[in-house]
């Protein structure tokens, strides 16, 4: 009963809570990704909320009665940063009266996404909504004001996909960047070279112009270092930017106080070193670093970029008896669309007319074309191989198989793994320790160094502060998600986010569901067994005749083995069903009784009459159905369902990563154990109602067990619920991906060990690239402040930390990176 | 040590309390 409140006010407080994803600008590392989560968790209504610096996105999870969407951006930009909106200008229709603010206020009340509106009352008098793209769609928004009378209907062609307008920024930042990046390179060099000749090449006023050519790297090229250090410092934060900013700074003041102010050195007996080219490279680098790092992360959602490439723009529709070629946003549920060979299949829906080979490889990872004929569903995306078939859609936009699938990978993306979250709360330690460090630094080697004692406390403290950046840490996690993700997604494998990835690696159990899972989920008659007095022909005519009327799946089996022997049927003239037992007809002026034993032991025929023939069959994994005619015996029919080709190799390629294996069914225990036997399994849980099965996974919980459970159907939604990880299989029921962690696209129980075999791999390269990230820093901050130097006279400059710095970063994407070519087949000895 | 040593010493241990306090003790989130 309390489980049954709890489930409830559970499924309730789901219901009210709103998850939206905020295009976020100005991040610029996984400090800032931090900061901001904390401050959008302040806001009162928000459950969660999880900021991913490599998207640029932050995914809030909150109760919209309580927190409006209007709060959640100021409260990031409260943070100093900006949710980027964007404008639709509607012109309004001629004759219209102007709307008042109040009704078009009302008109978006209950949508999310719109922030602003404004009534233009120019010359043309226009709507204009201010909205978050990705949240709001505009042609919606249009779409809802035309409803409403206030403006045209919207031309279906001119919207622009939030996703692209992305694109064009993120191309636009990476651009500015890379500008950004070769003026400061060319402008080094010149410095890095007359510094580096020593005197070689020196003039009078050389270092007004080292001057001349450094101030604009640091200031323009570097300007958004200094910036980002202030809007950190602002709320008391400290991130990277801050790092490079302080070093650059004083290396670049110190040099210009030289520069302008030499006598200031003279007067009290030093030489006024300037460090400019200290200050242009470690821009440059890090600028470089930036580009690199830039360049990668965008490589690591190709996969959604690849996903949404197979949409495709266009579809042949048949309207009023012609074909005519229409933006698929113009498509509507309902409508006949015509496939031609080599086609891209536009939308979901039902082939209605001819028959073809699909291609469904980038959907469901399965390489065989599949064969499509009336009445069996397509997916868009897909691509048509061999003949033309008419196709009536069932989805549109949104809904479509394609648009669930980007969908759910992008929420996978947003979603952390609790790895992450250590890491993130590592860095936002780790920069102020950094900068005490570095101040220590500073001040031992005043104290206590070699002479020219100034310089060596500057140029340490500079590399120091340089050498100690802490986004490989930012990125460690992150990146490896999304490749891992996306990898997994081309593969026909769907993982719900990084907590997932994580918890699959402490899976020591697989429970599978028997019927679908491991079988086809359809039975086939196998065997024939008259008992005296009975051949199998007559037997089975009676049977198939009885049971054509049956719609039962063993009816069906029994009636399509009858036509396959050639058995001809005779007319049924009564027939009732029982549920869960068996039917009664009368076939030829015959009574005929099939069914389980319980239904013939109701009607006084003991199945002890069956044993001779039925004994053996359990052992076999078959089920016995008994036939009775004119109330006496007459025979069995065995049905079984047939074992999946690839469950064998499934189950040892799970062996193989050291999990252990365990079926429920609802079947005898012999019979499942003669499945078990067949495809290897350790464990069997026989004779489970489906309503139980939640109750087997918690037993095998309370062994200590960490439980995946597979299974297809609503009915598994439970189970895959209180599993440590569900995996829906096959296309499956939405209720079964609700519930689970990982779906399955295609009906092969092999992805289940390559998505473990997936997420293992993700952890390892997580822990790689944490690992480095850390030792990077512990081995390069000590050697930054000179640890060495009183043994080996080493001294780290900081161009050399700036150039590790950057490579640090670059390293711990291309080692996720690696995950893109990972050969997912599980090893098996056989 | 002589006398910019010290100097630089104090402002040194300044610097690093001011550090301490400005970007984690003012923390208004306990713990955080």
């Amino acid at each position: 009963m309390q489980a049954d409140i709890l489930h409830d006010t559970d499924a309730a407080r789901r219901a009210e809570a709103d998850r939206v994803m905020l295009p976020v600008e100005g991040m610029e590392c996984a400090a800032c990704a931090v900061r901001i989560e904390r401050q959008l968790a302040k806001v009162p209504g928000v459950r969660q909320a999880s900021v991913n610096y490599a998207t640029g996105e932050a995914a809030v999870t909150f109760d919209p009665a309580a927190a409006g969407l209007d709060a959640l951006v100021r409260s990031v930009e409260q943070t100093g940063y900006a949710v980027r909106t964007e404008t639709l200008t509607l012109p309004l229709k001629a004759g219209v009266p102007v709307p008042a603010r109040q009704d078009l206020a009302a008109l978006f009340a209950r949508t999310n996404g719109v922030v602003g509106l404004r009534i233009d009352e120019a010359e043309a008098p226009a709507v204009q909504l201010t909205y978050v793209p990705g949240v709001a769609d505009p042609a919606a928004l249009a779409q809802r004001l035309a409803e409403a009378g206030y403006v045209e209907a919207p031309d279906a062609e001119a919207a622009e996909t939030g996703r692209a307008a992305l694109h064009a920024e993120r191309a636009a930042r990476y651009g500015a960047l890379r500008r950004r990046f070769v003026a400061a390179a060319l402008l080094s060099l010149p410095v890095l070279v007359l510094s580096m000749a020593h005197g070689a090449l020196d003039f009078p006023g050389i270092r007004w112009v080292l001057l001349a050519l450094t101030t604009p790297v640091v200031a323009w090229a570097g300007g958004t270092f200094f910036a980002g250090a202030w809007r950190a410092f602002r709320h008391h934060a400290a991130d990277m930017n801050t790092l490079v900013a302080l070093g650059v700074g004083s290396a670049y003041g110190y040099s210009v106080v030289a520069t302008v102010f030499p006598h200031w050195f003279a007067a009290i007996g030093r030489m006024p070193d300037v460090y400019f080219e200290a200050a242009a490279v470690i821009v440059t680098l890090i600028l470089m670093g930036r580009l690199l790092e830039a360049r990668a992360t965008g490589q690591t959602s190709a996969a959604i970029e690849k996903l949404l490439g197979l949409q495709a723009r266009t579809a042949r529709v048949e309207r009023d008896g012609q074909t005519v070629e229409i933006p698929l946003e113009a498509v509507r549920v309902g409508d006949r669309v015509v496939v031609r060979p080599g086609e891209k299949i536009p939308v979901d829906g039902l082939v209605v007319e001819g028959a073809s080979a699909v291609d469904e490889s980038m959907i469901t990872g399965e390489p065989l074309p599949v064969d499509k004929h009336e009445h069996d569903a397509v997916v868009g995306g897909t691509i048509n191989r061999t003949g033309s078939f008419v196709v009536r859609v069932t989805r549109v936009g949104a809904d479509t198989t394609l648009q669930q699938i980007v969908r759910l990978v992008r929420q996978a993306q947003g979603r952390k793994a609790p790895i992450q979250r250590l890491a993130d709360r590592v860095a936002g330690f780790f920069v102020p320790a950094v900068l005490l460090i570095a101040i220590a630094t500073f001040v031992v080697w005043f104290d206590v160094g070699p002479a020219p004692r100034l310089t060596h406390a500057l140029l340490t403290f500079v590399s120091v502060l340089i050498i100690a950046c802490p986004c490989a840490l930012g990125l460690a996690t992150p990146t490896a998600i999304m490749v891992a993700t996306g990898r997994a997604a081309t593969r026909g494998i769907l993982i719900k986010g990084g907590d997932a990835v994580e918890r699959i690696r402490e899976i020591d159990l697989v429970v599978l569901d028997k019927t679908g899972t491991l079988t086809e989920g359809t039975p086939r008659l196998t065997d024939v067994l008259p008992l005296d007095g009975w051949t199998e022909d007559e037997l089975l005519a009676l049977a198939a005749s009885a049971e054509a009327r049956s719609e039962h799946p063993v009816g069906e089996a029994v009636v399509a083995a009858a036509g396959a022997r050639g058995v001809r049927l005779a007319p049924v003239e009564a027939f009732t069903s029982r549920t869960g037992l068996g039917i009664e007809a009368r076939v030829a002026g015959r009574d005929v009784l099939i069914g389980n034993a319980a239904f013939l032991r109701e009607r006084a025929l003991p199945p002890a009459a069956w044993q001779s023939v039925t004994t053996p069959l359990a052992a076999e994994g078959k089920t016995a159905v008994l036939v009775a005619v004119d109330g006496a015996p007459a025979g069995a029919l065995a049905v079984a369902d047939a074992v999946r080709p690839t469950s064998q190799g499934a189950v040892e390629a799970l062996h193989a990563l050291g999990i252990e294996v365990a079926m429920v069914t609802g079947d005898a225990e012999a019979t499942a154990r003669a499945v078990a036997r067949a495809v290897g399994i350790d464990h069997v849980e026989a004779g489970v109602l489906p309503g139980d099965k939640a109750e087997a996974v918690r037993r095998f919980q309370q062994q200590g067990r960490v439980v995946a459970m597979v299974g297809d159907g609503i009915n598994d939604a439970p189970a895959l619920a209180q599993a440590d990880v569900g995996v829906a299989i096959g296309t499956g029921t939405d209720v079964a991906i609700e519930a689970s962690d990982v779906t399955l696209m295609r009906d092969d129980l092999g992805a289940v060990a390559e998505a473990f075999r997936l997420s293992r791999r993700t952890l390892r390269t997580i822990k790689q690239n944490l690992f480095f990230a850390f030792v990077y820093n512990v081995v390069g901050i000590p050697i930054a402040a000179g640890v060495l130097y009183p043994f080996f006279g080493i001294l780290l400059s900081p161009i050399i930390a700036s150039a590790a710095m950057a490579l640090s970063s670059v390293s711990v994407v291309t080692n996720s990176l690696r995950l893109r070519s990972l050969d997912l087949q599980v090893q098996t000895v056989r | 040590m002589d006398l910019a040593a010290w100097i630089v010493t104090a402002a040194g241990l300044l610097a690093m309390a001011w550090v301490v306090w400005y970007f984690w003790l003012y923390d208004d989130e306990p713990g955080a």
